[in-house]
Formats: structure tokens, C-alpha cells, sequence
């Protein structure tokens, strides 16, 4: 009766996991006139070689790595773009091999996943510029003060040197 | 006693299985639309008060390689008279959260905000409609540095 209890319990538990792991995540909360509130809660945890980072308890992606903190976010923005969508870009650097951004879009109290794309890095920090217009990102790597390298993000792809 | 020990177990173990490291927790919130609060990791590191107000937009963060965090927050207040306003500039060193200063914003449109890390500087770029002659988008530019907002001349 109690190993039911247990197998009752931990697969209720996964189960509401696989239910948030959708590709939304809620980011506000409005009663007007009372109360108002927006989050970002973004955490990272560790199951044999693989971290889960999951966005206000829904999951965001996986990857390997040795520690929860090889995976940084390094960049975040919002704004609206031409066709009056809000568009919310976040950047991250993976185990310092490489860059994850994530495009969404948010409908009202909601972000959906838009595309995804890899850039591959290093531990450097990158200039990112927004398009708000045509919601592009342009991703700068400078040494010694030089710009070396200029990747293009739009619409799920990269374009080297644009 | 063993019941209550195992019921306990039953709600520890799962709980553990999924113990997570926080890496980024940022909330606004507002209270009957005038007491505006910042936290981080649930802590309160910034309030206001203000009438007709919503909670603060996170419109920008970034991270440089000296570890400083900086964040650029949107005002909210409530009616239509600009598309997003003020930007409140934050610096985050050493777990130590601290305002630093404020671009006046009445846009339309949401600001393109980037970062040099090489110069540690914030641009910002936007337009504003002008009152005389009325109706004429002009361009605006600022840079933030060293913790002050600077207006670019030919864009003011």
C-alpha cells in the first residue's frame, strides 16, 4: 500500500512537470485596479549530466553540463516589433562553448516560443543589437577592442558577417 | 510515528529530486495601482510610490565581464498618453542592487537599447513626437555611462 502511495505521488509530481513543460510560460498577473505583477523566474537544476532550465516552472531546454551554473543568461530584452507583436529575446551562454537565443512572442500574460538558434562562443561577452523593427539581433564578438566576428539573428536563423 | 515519518519522506524525496539553483528571478509588482515594487530572488531591492501606476516592465538586462549586471526598467502608468514611458536605469555589483539614474521617455514605440561592453556603455535610441511643430517624429539618442544618462546633442 505505501510503494502505491509512492508511485501514486511521484507520478502525479512528473506528470504536473510534463503538463508545464509546454512551450508557454505566464510572466504576468493583472487585477486592475488592485494588484499587478510580472516575473522572470529562471532556474537551472542538475539530473546526472543534464540541466533542465526551466522558465516560471515550465521547462525551457536541456543540455549537459558539469555544474548549474555553466549556463548563463547573459542577455534579455522586449519590445514591440513592426507588426505590433511584443517580442521578448533571451540570450544565454552554454557552457562557454557556445550561445542559445530564444525568441518569443507574448499574447497578453503569456510567452510562447517562437525559434531558437546556436551560435558557437566562448566565455566573451558579445555586443547585442536589437532591430526592433524587423526583430533581428546582430551578435558582435570584439578582441582587443576590435570587432572579429558578426553573426545576424532573424526569424530563427544566423547569418554570418551581415 | 512512522506513518507521519513516511508521510514526510513522501513529500521530501520528490521535492529533492528537483532542487533547482536560481539564475535569474526578477520580479515587479503593484499595489492598488500606486506601491511599485523590484525584487530579486523575492527580495525587495526597489519601491515607489506613485498614483495609477502598474507594476515596472523589465525591458533590458544584460551581463558584462566584470560580472556587473545591468537592468533598464519601463514605467507603466495607467491612460494612453505615451506608448511606454520613463526608463530607470539599475546597476547590480556584488548582490548589491542600486538605482542609478532615468531617461524621461513619452515614445512611440518601444527604445532600441544595446550595450558596448567595451566602453561599459548603454545606448539608447528612440523617437518622440515633437508638440511644435506638432506631430513630427524627431530621433532621440542617449548614452548611460559611469551610472549618468547623457542626451546626445542633435537629437534633443
Amino acid at each position: 500500500m505505501r510503494i502505491a502511495y509512492l508511485v501514486i505521488i511521484i507520478t502525479f509530481l512528473n506528470f504536473s512537470y510534463l503538463i508545464a513543460a509546454e512551450n508557454e510560460y505566464v510572466i504576468k498577473e493583472n487585477n486592475y485596479g488592485v494588484f499587478s505583477k510580472s516575473f522572470i523566474d529562471i532556474t537551472s537544476s542538475k539530473n546526472s549530466s543534464k540541466c533542465k532550465i526551466n522558465l516560471n516552472n515550465s521547462l525551457l531546454f536541456e543540455e549537459t553540463c558539469n555544474s548549474e551554473k555553466d549556463i548563463k543568461l547573459i542577455y534579455f530584452t522586449n519590445f514591440y516589433n513592426k507588426n505590433s507583436e511584443t517580442i521578448y529575446f533571451l540570450v544565454f551562454n552554454i557552457n562557454n562553448t557556445k550561445l542559445l537565443i530564444m525568441e518569443f512572442n507574448q499574447n497578453i500574460t503569456k510567452l510562447k516560443l517562437r525559434n531558437k538558434s546556436y551560435i558557437e562562443w566562448d566565455n566573451s561577452i558579445p555586443e547585442i543589437i536589437a532591430n526592433n523593427s524587423e526583430a533581428s539581433l546582430t551578435i558582435k564578438k570584439y578582441a582587443n577592442n576590435k570587432e572579429v566576428l558578426k553573426y545576424k539573428y532573424k526569424n530563427g536563423s544566423v547569418s554570418k558577417g551581415n | 510515528m512512522k506513518k507521519i515519518i513516511f508521510t514526510i519522506l513522501l513529500f521530501i524525496i520528490p521535492l529533492s529530486i528537483h532542487a533547482e539553483t536560481s539564475l535569474f528571478s526578477i520580479h515587479s509588482q503593484c499595489l492598488n495601482n500606486s506601491d511599485v515594487s523590484v525584487y530579486i530572488n523575492n527580495k525587495k531591492v526597489y519601491g515607489f510610490e506613485e498614483e495609477y501606476y502598474l507594476s515596472l516592465s523589465l525591458i533590458f538586462y544584460v551581463v558584462d565581464d566584470t560580472g556587473r549586471q545591468y537592468y533598464v526598467f519601463q514605467d507603466n502608468p495607467e491612460g494612453n498618453a505615451c506608448d511606454g514611458a520613463d526608463l530607470r536605469i539599475f546597476e547590480r555589483i556584488n548582490n548589491k542592487f542600486t538605482y542609478m539614474d532615468t531617461i524621461g521617455w513619452c515614445g512611440p514605440g518601444y527604445p532600441e537599447i544595446s550595450f558596448n561592453n567595451n566602453t561599459k556603455e548603454i545606448t539608447v535610441k528612440g523617437q518622440a513626437v515633437s508638440r511644435y511643430p506638432e506631430g513630427v517624429i524627431i530621433p532621440l539618442l542617449y548614452v548611460y555611462k559611469n551610472g549618468k544618462v547623457t542626451t546626445i546633442k542633435g537629437y534633443d
